[in-house]
């Protein structure tokens, strides 16, 4: 032990460095202070809207603010199809007794992160109507209509008024495939403008809605 | 005193009108440069200073003419009044100083100072004496080591209250300012040595020595009231370096916590909500958690004016497919991964200078995370390493 005693002396006696912290030393050229990271890893979730970009058609322009997180706007529209609107216009089945349709198409760009999409995720939407006769709808072809190839007059559905009637506007398989999480979703929107409508009876009124999308990864 | 000092000057007055005024003017000046006060300065140190020597002073020899700040002649014994010592000291203030010995870590250097009771004895009663002060024998490495002086005015428990001894006698550091202090009374001074960075040619790290030597003056005769010498020895000056880390303007806060740490708080793969300090930036796969920090190498007594600064990943995450930590020199980047290997560490700066702080950008990759998603608290350690050739 004695011997163990002077060889641990003589060691100390060797090395003088004098160390006082990490972040400093005498009697050495070198020193080492160390910095630690903490984080804490959350989930996250973001849908962005953007213009359409389909070729061949117009787009109805779509603007971060205006009220809501974004803003389009239709023009002017009237129950017979004779304003152009701000993008694209089916004319009414039977004038003066079915409505005009109103459509753009837009972009939506899901994207999340610490999530795995399933079948089970979905992005819906609902808005209440902007007066009666004047609602939003998508296309009844497909939750995932992404062109324009069979769209026409009739092939629009109303979306859910309220949160809990919902329109699913992208599928559960969409989300989950491959490459799904940050690619932007070409989808399509419409105005219908029914005869019924007060503002295309004459009004010239103004009106609006707010449609709310929600998307849900799972 | 004062009879003799009013017979002399009646002599002198008559030796004016005196024809044999060239004999008798010799004799009394004779009669006044003997005269003695006997006086001695004593030092004794404050707060634990330990002297290594002390015996009394020279006392005082010729008085010097009032007005007089011409410094008496050294004393002509070998031993020194009070030898003290500031032990081992390093341009960083780093670690404990010897007992009683206060250093401050200071912006150039460090200062290493304790104060010291002076007193005349010996003092014609009524009188008082001031005490001015020089370097008679200064360090060999006067670039390594200056001799600092608190006179007693100052509040000598301050760094601030010290300032170069004077190297020359004939222009001495006040000590004890005029008019000085009666017979028996102490002032407390202060000695003090300054150890600047010094680095380059001129760099040292060793044993010095220097001397003070102190002396009293009556300020009301104008004679001399003694002579001290301070041997300051041995004196050992060592090299040191310090690498500290501290929070940039606008960045994430660096705190002090073995040896630091920093908290990017809660993250996420696209980027949302990043807590103050942070910025985003977007890069394949996930999102780049920024911040600038700053690096504070110091060095002192080395020959190289320059050092490399070079960093690791100690521990790394425990999820790494989620989280990796990133350097760059600029907060747009490039970002790269810091080296998990102590044998190839990611080189920082290979002209690291003295007290110059480097501005640097340390940045947390988080991945989109989609595939085995993890939630939740993770941590990782950096190793910095700051040589100085």
């Amino acid at each position: 032990m004695k011997s163990l005693l002077r060889v641990l002396t003589a060691g100390m006696l060797m090395f003088a460095t004098t160390a006082f912290a990490n972040t400093g030393a005498a009697n050495t050229n070198t020193v080492s202070p160390t910095l630690v990271i903490n984080a804490t890893v959350q989930d996250a979730v973001s849908l962005t809207l953007k213009t359409g970009a389909l070729a061949g058609i117009n787009h109805c322009a779509i603007a971060a603010g205006g009220g809501g997180d974004y803003n389009m706007s239709f023009g002017t529209v009237d129950a017979l199809g004779i304003n152009a609107g701000n993008c694209n216009v089916f004319a009414p089945t039977t004038l003066g007794q079915t409505p005009a349709v109103y459509w753009t198409d837009y972009q939506l760009t899901p994207a999340w992160a610490g999530l795995t999409a399933t079948n089970a995720a979905s992005i819906t939407a609902w808005a209440p109507a902007l007066e009666a006769g004047v609602v939003m709808q998508v296309p009844s072809t497909s939750t995932d209509q992404s062109t324009t190839a069979g769209l026409n007059v009739g092939t629009w559905t109303t979306i859910g008024a309220t949160a809990g009637t919902s329109t699913p506007v992208v599928s559960g398989a969409a989300l989950s495939g491959a490459g799904a999480d940050g690619t932007a979703l070409t989808r399509f929107l419409a105005l219908s403008v029914s005869p019924t409508a007060t503002a295309a009876a004459g009004g010239g009124t103004a009106v609006s809605t707010t449609v709310t999308f929600t998307m849900t990864i799972k | 005193m004062w009879c003799l000092r009013e017979t002399i000057e009646k002599c002198l007055k008559a030796c004016f009108m005196c024809a044999k005024a060239t004999l008798i003017i010799p004799v009394l000046t004779l009669l006044i440069v003997g005269r003695k006060l006997d006086a001695q300065i004593v030092l004794r140190p404050l707060g634990g200073v330990a002297a290594i020597s002390s015996q009394p002073s020279v006392p005082s020899r010729r008085g010097a003419g009032k007005g007089s700040r011409a410094a008496a002649p050294a004393a002509p014994a070998a031993a020194p009044t009070a030898t003290f010592s500031f032990g081992t000291v390093n341009a960083l203030g780093l670690g404990t100083p010897a007992n009683g010995i206060t250093v401050s870590a200071l912006s150039n250097g460090a200062l290493y100072f304790f104060a010291v009771q002076v007193t005349i004895n010996g003092l014609p009663n009524g009188d008082k004496a001031d005490i001015t002060g020089f370097i008679s024998t200064n360090f060999t490495h006067s670039t390594a080591e200056v001799m600092e002086n608190c006179p007693s005015n100052n509040n000598c428990n301050l760094a601030a209250s010290y300032s170069a001894y004077s190297l020359n006698a004939a222009s001495p550091s006040m000590v004890v300012p005029p008019p000085g202090v009666p017979n028996g009374t102490a002032a407390t001074i202060g000695f003090g040595v300054f150890v600047p960075d010094n680095d380059g040619a001129n760099a040292f790290t060793g044993n010095d020595t220097a001397t003070v030597t102190l002396n009293a003056t009556d300020t009301t005769t104008g004679l001399s009231a003694g002579t001290a010498t301070v041997l300051f020895t041995p004196q050992t000056v060592q090299d040191a370096v310090q690498l500290t880390l501290s929070t940039a303007p606008a960045g994430l806060t660096v705190t002090a916590a073995s040896d630091y740490s920093m908290n990017f708080g809660n993250v996420n793969g696209l980027g949302i909500g990043p807590a103050a300090g942070l910025t985003t930036v977007a890069v394949a796969g996930g999102m780049i958690y920024s911040t600038p920090y700053l690096l504070n190498p110091a060095y002192g007594d080395f020959t190289s004016t320059t050092g490399t600064i070079k960093v690791y990943v100690s521990t790394n995450f425990a999820h790494t497919t989620v989280l990796t930590m990133e350097d760059a020199a600029a907060s747009g980047g490039p970002y790269n991964a810091i080296s998990t290997n102590a044998g190839a560490q990611t080189a920082i700066t290979t002209t690291a200078a003295d007290r110059a702080a480097i501005t640097r950008y340390l940045g947390m990759f988080v991945s989109r995370n989609t595939v085995a998603p993890f939630l939740g608290a993770d941590n990782a350690t950096l190793t910095y390493t700051l040589t100085v050739p």
